[in-house]
């Protein structure tokens, strides 16, 4: 398993507004600025309509429209970049493929220098990778919830991505199924280092996964503060992380300041 | 245990024959009854049908001919026909009317369906014209087309073909435009082409309901093909039907009917084949009602 590198991701006064009726605007961000170093893994967290999801889409290209920049090792965003990954909330799979055509989705843009065994070998690799081996013939709609998620994230890890982006990859899913999913995206992360961004209103999961988490306030959105989660790495058991001394301070700090009731005297 | 007889079947003997109970048993029915009934109930179609020929049989018998001829002798008019030589070209100009037309209409609807449905300045323009004529009962446009397209096969085809396209431009566009934004996105991540957006996202999403669209369409353009030949010119299974009616020799006249049926069952089949084996994923339940 090769490690990847990862992009640096520079956003600089970045916002986001939509025009409503009577010449009013719903202003989803405002002047965002964030630098996400190689190889980081980063949190955006914050409630709903904080815009995280929508400062996520502007980073993958697929909102273009926004005062400021965001550049990707050093070069503008515009369109989607080359070599990223997306997770999306609800898996958004082809219904008429199956788990192996669905993951090599992933691998479009390469397409064209790869031959079919080599494609082959490489989606065999993710699905192993992501623990659905087993499943690679089957049809999303015969596939659990949490199994979707993995096809997901296999197809977004197939091209072998600069960048990762998740969406709340994990929010429509059981309790257990998701417990178990952080502990196996930590592992998988640790093993790859591709620079990711994450959104999530997990404080938890944000605080297990990260290095750092964004944490966003809304009407309108901003980013209240950053936090770097010092927890040491490898990141093996959600238990030991987030129950640790330092695990409970991050966290309790991390909601206080994403519900806007931080005050001064919790250090980061 | 083996020998008791299951005519009257307790709880006690059916947990004394096997260590599991069947949901039929354990509600105390009988195997044996609940196979019997199963058997009927599938039997019941063909029973229906039977029934229904006896009963065909014995009105036609005591009626005016010229109002009902009876099944046998449909039957007989059939096969006369089919000796006599009558019902082959009749019954090929029927599907060959059928086929262009409503081959013509699949690839012309279908085409400017994605269109409809992908660019909302395509739809803009075009829906008045998909309004008009999805409103217009289009059997009252006969006589224009034979003014335009004269009264041979040009005609005839485009008689099918204009009924049958507006279901399925509509229903390819409905498909289309609901494809779902996550999937749209999904294929802009992984850098699909706006070609390949629809070829590969779109068009996918949208054979349900293309399908839809083409079952509704086959069936007008049934419609159509009839009335071509009967309106346009007087020929094939058409031709058929108005002389037989205008002569009243019922029992041809219920032959010839009989065939154009046979005619709409073999595309429908054809369709249904096409379906299965091109696009195994889909169901069969129509979504769009137009």
């Amino acid at each position: 398993m090769t490690a990847m590198g990862g992009a640096r991701i520079e956003i600089s006064g970045v916002g986001k507004r939509y025009a409503q009726r009577r010449n009013s605007a719903h202003v989803v961000l405002q002047d965002i600025t964030l630098t996400i170093e190689s190889g980081e893994f980063v949190s955006l967290v914050g409630a709903s309509g904080c815009g995280k999801t929508t400062l996520l889409r502007m980073i993958s290209g697929l909102a273009p429209y926004y005062p400021g920049t965001i550049s990707i090792d050093g070069q503008v965003v515009r369109g989607v970049p080359k070599r990223v990954g997306f997770v999306f909330q609800d898996a958004a799979l082809l219904p008429w493929k199956t788990v192996s055509g669905n993951v090599a989705v992933g691998l479009n843009e390469v397409r064209g220098s790869y031959t079919r065994q080599e494609i082959a070998g490489v989606v065999e690799e993710k699905l192993a990778l992501v623990g659905l081996s087993e499943h690679a013939h089957k049809y999303p709609r015969q596939l659990s919830g949490g199994q979707q998620q993995r096809a997901g994230l296999a197809r977004a890890l197939v091209g072998e991505p600069e960048l990762l982006l998740m969406d709340e990859p994990f929010g429509a899913l059981d309790a257990f199924t998701r417990l178990r999913l952080q502990e196996e995206l930590a592992d998988i992360v640790e093993r790859l280092r591709t620079t990711t961004v994450f959104v999530t209103h997990d404080v938890e999961e944000a605080v297990f996964l990260s290095d750092r988490v964004v944490a966003m306030g809304a009407n309108p959105g901003t980013v209240r503060d950053v936090v770097d989660v010092d927890l040491p790495r490898p990141r093996t058991s959600r238990e030991a992380a987030l129950n640790s001394a330092r695990g409970i301070e991050l966290r309790e700090n991390i909601l206080q300041l994403v519900m806007g009731t931080h005050t001064d005297r919790v250090a980061h | 245990m083996a020998s008791e007889p299951l005519d009257s079947v307790t709880v006690d003997h059916a947990r004394s024959a096997s260590p599991v109970r069947s949901p039929t048993v354990a509600a105390g029915i009988d195997p044996a009854q609940r196979d019997r009934w199963r058997w009927f109930q599938r039997g019941l179609p063909y029973i229906s049908v039977l029934v229904f020929l006896g009963v065909w049989q014995v009105v036609g018998d005591h009626i005016d001919p010229i109002l009902l001829a009876t099944p046998v002798n449909t039957a007989k008019a059939f096969w006369d026909l089919l000796t006599s030589g009558q019902l082959g070209p009749a019954f090929g100009s029927a599907m060959a009317d059928l086929g262009i037309g409503y081959g013509l209409a699949v690839v012309v609807g279908v085409v400017v369906g994605i269109l409809m449905g992908r660019s909302r300045t395509a739809e803009r323009v075009l829906n008045p014209y998909v309004n008009f004529f999805q409103a217009t009962p289009l059997i009252a446009l006969v006589p224009l087309i034979v003014i335009w397209f004269g009264v041979g096969l040009e005609a005839r085809v485009a008689v099918t073909f204009m009924l049958a396209i507006w279901s399925i431009i509509i229903n390819t566009a409905t498909g289309v435009k609901e494809t779902p934004d996550a999937l749209i996105d999904v294929g802009r991540v992984y850098k699909l082409s706006r070609l390949q957006l629809v070829s590969r996202v779109a068009l996918p999403h949208a054979v349900p309901s293309i399908f839809a669209g083409l079952r509704i369409a086959l069936g007008k353009a049934l419609i159509g093909m009839v009335i071509a030949q009967m309106e346009v010119s007087v020929s094939g299974l058409g031709g058929l039907i108005i002389n037989y009616g205008n002569a009243f020799k019922t029992a041809y006249l219920l032959a010839a009917v009989f065939t154009a049926s046979l005619v709409g069952m073999i595309a429908a089949a054809l369709l249904e084949v096409l379906r299965r084996w091109w696009f195994p994923w889909t169901t069969n339940d129509d979504r769009n009602l137009w």
